[in-house]
């Protein structure tokens, strides 16, 4: 599986993914196609990398989940957005150690409400089957059936679910979660006292960590959301500052626009702290061929960002590819703009050293100011 | 407006009301007898119920279809806000046999009630998967309006379906130009050789799609460049390929504008278009800093032979001169 590459047709990474599903031993060989920037992806289109994706996390549900596996799913099950992915990471939790992973059944709730209006048909009967399909399912229908074999390990997730069933929901939705929360009950949880239901306990970072990562020893050259030109090793100098990575073409409501929203709530907060000028907070584009000024200027802006001399958001116009390369960045592109990214925040020290990372999964501008204020201590 | 005009408005109004409740009453009185007459089903009672008769009337299909499609055009806004109705809809929709101007009708109804989010919420998955069931449907006016609305939403089945009709992998259920345009409605799909392609090889119209859709590819500049330059290329090619490249490389523009504004030999047009979007939205310094520009400018605004290339050229100068 590691010698797959863009060439390689679609068809024959998912017979390579279906012979792994039939012979567990080797589902290790399985993670290799997880990280976005496996050569698998690269030049696929957005639709293509959906699909493969989908397909592989579908293959865990009887391969079996390996722990280092675990991120990507429950990644997908709070960010995703694509009802054949999210339904492939519901199947794919159901390859989990429950008993590992206590703190499941929330992720699966932030999905089901995620899905809204969006939930469709989907078929993992064999890889990209045509319409009409011969085992229809949904979204919704795997995230409720991987909460119904929790069972009591969903015991948290019961009154979120219960609310969900009043809510206007197709009738064969509401029978089924009906059914889920019985389930849940009949195994032996009385429906009270659980724990806060939005509590999501994250799971033990797996991928390698770029903390004490040097940056400013690299050539990269910036353009701000105005048109001003900064080199990388000059601005992330003297401050310490939040580096947060987007596009503005991203498609999913739960990515690149909620880190932009999320970043102006933590401007709101440093102000808050009177910590305004004492860090830097930027966002950086994925997407710097397309991301000129105005379209930053004007995405910051419509998001609440309020832009100023420790506040800008940056398209690298040289050097990107070093950039990427030194903070392993989650992302994948394809023939025309990325296909694929993951959630990434760094914290940077007032030398350019990377403190800290925020990645996959979502950040709260509350962690993050916890995290800078430990940073801005010693200074003070 | 006066107290009594605003009086005789406000019964003029109270009056348009009254008769428009009387014909819905009864129109829905009429429809109650037709249906009571073929199929017995409301005679029971719910007769004055508008909602049951509209359904048992959009229900049977032994009643003309224009009296069907009248349910919907006079009924179809209030119906749609009731889960049995939007059901019934996926019916007819979906039924192969019924008669086609009633389905057009009712997927136009959904078409509209899909637009009230939340409202239509329980429905949307039914009504993604009705709309998949009409993608090789017979009726050509149905399988355009359930494709397009597809690939409007980005639906992977119909972009694997267009994709693979223009492999040549299997049936195209729309003309190739008509593929390609709403294959391109996702700019995260491998779309720039089929603009390309459509470019090449389409007439006007598609050449402007074609040209409109590559502002999302920065590798579409040269052709966009290319398009811009062409003087046996249509005017609104041009003006197309003119927005898309300043879309996608500001600079790029202004320096292919700056050199058609001062060509004599290009259109009038055009070349008032350069001077309007250099002068509004060009980027000022590498506008009115270029000396050699504006020099050139000042011949160009002196050359009545063209008056409105003139009066733009006059115009960006002067404004370069109150900065």
């Amino acid at each position: 599986l590691t010698a797959l590459d863009s060439s390689t047709p679609e068809a024959d990474v998912a017979a390579l993914i279906d012979a792994v599903r039939r012979a567990p031993e080797r589902r290790g060989e399985l993670l290799s196609l997880l990280p976005e920037r496996a050569p698998v992806y690269a030049g696929r289109s957005s639709a293509e990398v959906t699909r493969l994706r989908g397909y592989l996390l579908a293959a865990f549900a009887e391969a079996g989940l390996p722990a280092e596996a675990l991120p990507y799913a429950l990644e997908v099950l709070e960010s995703g957005h694509q009802p054949y992915e999210i339904a492939g990471a519901a199947r794919a939790v159901r390859g989990a150690d429950h008993a590992a992973y206590p703190a499941l059944a929330p992720y699966l709730v932030r999905a089901v409400r995620n899905l809204g209006g969006a939930d469709a048909t989907v078929s993992f009967e064999r890889y990209d089957p045509r319409w009409p399909y011969d085992q229809p399912t949904t979204a919704m229908t795997e995230l409720l059936r991987t909460l119904a074999a929790l069972g009591s390990d969903a015991a948290a997730a019961l009154p979120a679910l219960e609310r969900l069933a009043e809510q206007r929901l197709p009738a064969a939705v509401r029978d089924e979660l009906r059914a889920v929360c019985d389930a849940i009950r009949g195994a032996g949880v009385d429906g009270c006292c659980h724990e806060d239901e939005d509590e999501v306990a994250e799971p033990e970072p797996i991928e390698a960590p770029v903390v004490g990562t040097r940056l400013c020893d690299l050539e990269v050259e910036l353009e701000d959301q105005t048109g001003r030109r900064e080199s990388l090793a000059r601005f992330f100098h003297r401050k310490p500052a939040v580096v947060a990575f987007f596009y503005t073409r991203c498609d999913s409501p739960y990515k690149c626009s909620l880190t932009v929203t999320r970043l102006a709530a933590l401007q709101a907060l440093l102000e808050a702290r009177g910590l305004a000028g004492a860090m830097r907070l930027v966002a950086m584009t994925y997407d710097p061929d397309f991301d000129l000024p105005g379209r930053l200027e004007r995405y910051g802006r419509d998001r609440g960002v309020r832009f100023g001399e420790d506040v800008r958001f940056f398209r690298p116009t040289s050097g990107f590819d070093a950039l990427a390369q030194r903070l392993a960045l989650g992302v994948g592109y394809g023939p025309s703009t990325v296909n694929r990214h993951r959630i990434e925040l760094f914290l940077l020290d007032a030398a350019g050293d990377v403190a800290a990372s925020f990645t996959r999964l979502q950040w709260d501008p509350d962690t993050v100011l916890a995290a800078a204020e430990g940073l801005l201590a010693p200074a003070a | 407006m006066s107290e009594r005009a605003a009086r005789e408005r406000r019964d003029a109004l109270a009056e348009e009301l009254r008769a428009g409740h009387d014909d819905r009453r009864r129109f829905l009185a009429e429809l109650a007898d037709s249906v009571s007459a073929t199929t017995g089903e409301l005679a029971a009672g719910g007769g004055d119920d508008a909602t049951a008769t509209a359904l048992a009337a959009l229900r049977d299909k032994t009643l003309p279809a224009a009296t069907r499609v009248e349910v919907l055009s006079r009924l179809g806004g209030g119906l749609t806000r009731n889960d049995e109705a939007i059901e019934v809809l996926l019916a007819i929709v979906q039924d192969s046999g019924d008669n086609p101007e009633v389905r057009a009708a009712a997927l136009d109804a959904l078409g509209s009630a899909a637009f009230q989010v939340a409202r239509f919420r329980p429905h949307e998955d039914a009504y993604r998967s009705a709309l998949r069931s009409l993608i090789q449907d017979d009726d050509e006016n149905l399988r355009e309006v359930a494709i397009s609305t597809l690939a409007l939403q980005h639906d992977p089945e119909i972009q694997q379906t267009l994709l693979a009709g223009l492999r040549g992998e299997g049936e195209l259920p729309v003309p190739r130009e008509q593929a390609i345009q709403l294959l391109a409605e996702d700019d995260h799909l491998d779309n720039l050789p089929l603009l390309r392609e459509l470019y090449e090889s389409g007439d006007d119209d598609a050449r402007l799609e074609a040209v409109r859709l590559m502002g999302s590819y920065t590798d579409a500049s040269d052709l966009l460049e290319r398009a811009l330059r062409d003087k046996d290329e249509t005017t609104e090619v041009r003006r197309q390929s003119a927005a898309s490249l300043r879309n996608l490389a500001p600079e790029r523009f202004d320096a292919v504008a700056k050199e058609i504004a001062t060509d004599g030999s290009d259109y009038a047009e055009i070349r008032t278009l350069s001077l309007t979007t250099l002068e509004h939205l060009g980027d000022a310094d590498a506008v009115y800093g270029d000396e050699d520009f504006i020099q050139r400018l000042g011949a160009v605004g002196g050359d009545e032979s063209a008056p409105e290339v003139a009066k733009g050229a006059r115009s960006l100068v002067e404004r370069g001169r109150r900065r």
